[in-house]
């Protein structure tokens, strides 16, 4: 079977319309790190190389067997340069990450609570951009050229990626717009996990009023124009692994329910990274709306799929640390063990468990394998 | 003040009963030897809270505020512990390796250790192999711990172990590794002497390497 | 679940204080709302 663009589609389209597709779908997520260390670039310096960007979408869509293109773009080094960003920072070799860090004080509660969009402009930016820490006028200054920028750039990603789906007929970009749980908002980049980790203890009801207070924003983020089932809304989610259930149930599900039904109610269609281990929430998980794509890091395949696979869409869960350090052979039984488990019945598109960002998280020649193999493996 | 009930109130976590507990045994102007009592039934708290995670009745959220807690209270108790250092049962050298700029986990496993009654010197995170060689050289730890959450920290743990080894250290001292992606054969790649996810079990095996 | 805030201006607001006249209303608020838009996703990128 000769394979484009169109057939490619396809298999998502059925996927997302509940019906088993001519194989399992294959979609390798990679940060554009890993495909700039793969295409030998030094990344210290590519990252700034807006120009460059578009030689490494090529080479995402032309290297790696996935019928997406694998090239992601989240983090954006010109942009948080002209912010002085605090909160996203580039390593010693190169990656940016996001260091712990606290935009908001446990004594500010009931100002975030009142207006939470404001709240974000006038007192998290400033201490998570140490740039728009200044006078008004500068602060304009500043944020004009950082939203410039990335205006510009985004759009140069997204317009070459469509050219190259185009020229290397690979199935769209299954991401369209990305929000977060209210819950992890709150915590990750406004108050901290440790922050966050105290504030459930002391001031239980501020934390649970906080959340419900940024749903709407949070819904409002993930519904854009053009959100459907297959150009979903990314959520990576957080911090309910490392919480009590008991907890869980009282700060982060509710506003997390509301969100993906909110989500649903407006058109959109969400897919959840679940980041560590769920195995504690499953049932919980299995109450979403019918259709929610999970991409699982950890847990039992088998229990995943008996769990939430009848009724959402499961992905992941092929360990990427394998890809590291086995041999191929070692890699395709692993796939071939997964598919077996995730596959039949449908609901199911093949991911690793993580996003690739460094080359050192998988060697290139084995995700091709692998990728190889589930194409003529997984057909129905 | 009952110290039993100060143990117990730590290990569930009961920051104003802890807190007021301390506050009024402060107040009655104990002896410094009633006060090191009051020290250990901390550690004995914060060795129930990680027994409670071991067990998966706490989770990662809960032994960050058990720091939390444990740091308040050694403050409160400041004023009447006195100078005398009797309860140092080793050094710990910590840091996050290089390229990885997180510090959760890291942050827990010290506060834990120190709670045990260790000496942590914490060097920071995304720290060069040539920072983990000069701070053992000069503080000559019994146990250097090396934290790091990203897959690519493995690498950077097994620079540093290597670097140890170079600079004629290694056989000074136990290495630790600690973090998400460390597993046993990560641990023998990278030639620590033992691996662990879990802070509290961190803390159990550098206890039993300085018996 | 709407969004409201005191730094958003929804359509109907605009609307209302920039005198837009009905016949040209879908032009309009194509060319106007989409950058308030683009400003709260930017706004929203920075804190994700």
């Amino acid at each position: 079977m000769v394979e484009n663009a169109q057939s490619k589609n396809q298999l998502f389209i059925d996927i997302d319309e509940g019906k088993i597709p001519k194989r399992v779908p294959v979609y390798t997520w990679m940060d554009i790190t890993y495909i700039m260390q793969y295409a030998g670039v030094d990344l210290r310096k590519a990252q700034w190389d807006v120009d460059k960007f578009k030689d490494m979408i090529e080479i995402g869509a032309k290297s790696f067997q996935s019928d997406i293109n694998p090239a992601t773009f989240t983090r954006i080094q010109p942009v948080y340069n002209i912010l002085g960003a605090q909160n996203f920072v580039m390593s010693s070799e190169g990656q940016i990450q996001h260091p712990e860090i606290t935009g908001m004080g446990p004594e500010d509660y009931d100002e975030m609570i009142a207006d939470p969009y404001k709240y974000t402009h006038d007192k998290i930016l400033p201490r998570l951009y140490k740039n728009l820490d200044t006078t008004p006028e500068e602060k304009a200054k500043v944020f004009a050229k950082a939203f410039k920028a990335h205006s510009d750039i985004f759009g140069q990603i997204f317009a070459h990626h469509d050219l190259m789906n185009e020229k290397y007929g690979l199935a769209n970009d299954r991401v369209g717009c990305q929000t977060v749980a209210p819950f992890d908002q709150v915590a990750d980049q406004f108050r901290s996990f440790t922050g966050i980790s105290s504030d459930i203890r002391r001031c239980p009801d501020k934390v649970v009023a906080a959340c419900e207070a940024v749903t709407p924003m949070m819904l409002k983020a993930g519904v854009k124009p053009h959100s459907s089932r297959q150009k979903r809304t990314f959520i990576p989610l957080h911090m309910a692994p490392y919480m009590r259930e008991k907890d869980f149930e009282k700060f982060y599900w509710p506003t997390f329910k509301a969100l993906i039904e909110g989500l649903w109610e407006n058109g959109a269609a969400p897919l959840l990274f679940v980041e560590q281990d769920w195995t504690r929430y499953l049932d919980y998980l299995n109450e979403l709306p019918a259709g929610t794509q999970m991409m699982f890091e950890y847990g039992d395949p088998k229990v995943i799929k008996e769990k939430v696979g009848k009724k959402h869409i499961v992905t992941g869960l092929y360990p990427l640390t394998l890809l590291a350090r086995g041999t191929k052979q070692e890699c395709i039984d692993k796939a071939k063990e997964i598919v077996d488990i995730l596959a039949p019945g449908g609901n199911y598109i093949f991911t690793f468990d993580k996003v690739a960002i460094n080359i050192k998280d998988a060697n290139p020649e084995n995700i091709i394998a692998v990728n190889e193999f589930v194409k003529e493996y997984g057909v129905y | 003040m009952n110290l039993k009930e100060l143990t117990q109130s730590v290990g569930e976590l009961e920051e104003e009963k802890v807190l007021e507990m301390l506050n009024n045994f402060v107040a009655s102007n104990p002896s410094e030897e009633e006060a090191g009592k009051a020290v250990a039934a901390c550690q004995e708290g914060m060795a129930e809270v990680g027994d409670l995670f071991e067990k998966g009745e706490y989770f990662v959220g809960d032994l960050i505020f058990a720091g939390e807690l444990l740091t308040e209270a050694i403050n409160v108790l400041k004023p009447v512990i006195g100078s005398g250092d009797t309860t140092k049962v080793g050094t710990i050298v910590l840091g996050t390796v290089h390229g990885d700029l997180h510090d959760i986990g890291k942050n827990i496993f010290k506060s834990m250790a120190e709670a045990a009654g260790f000496e942590v010197h914490d060097i920071g995170i995304d720290q060069p192999v040539q920072a983990f060689i000069d701070i053992v050289k000069e503080v000559k730890p019994n146990i250097v711990g090396m934290s790091g959450v990203l897959t690519l920290a493995l690498e950077a743990m097994k620079d540093t172990v290597d670097g140890l080894k170079e600079a004629g250290l290694r056989d000074s001292v136990k290495v630790i590794i600690g973090g998400n992606p460390v597993t046993k054969e990560a641990c023998l790649h990278i030639g620590a002497d033992s691996f662990t996810t879990n802070a509290a079990e961190g803390v159990k095996i550098s206890q039993g390497w300085v018996k | 679940m709407e969004f409201k805030s005191e730094y958003y201006t929804p359509w109907s607001e605009y609307e209302k204080t920039n005198n837009v006249s009905p016949d040209n209303a879908d032009v309009i608020k194509a060319n106007t709302q989409t950058y308030e838009e683009m400003v709260f996703d930017f706004t929203m990128w920075l804190i994700m």
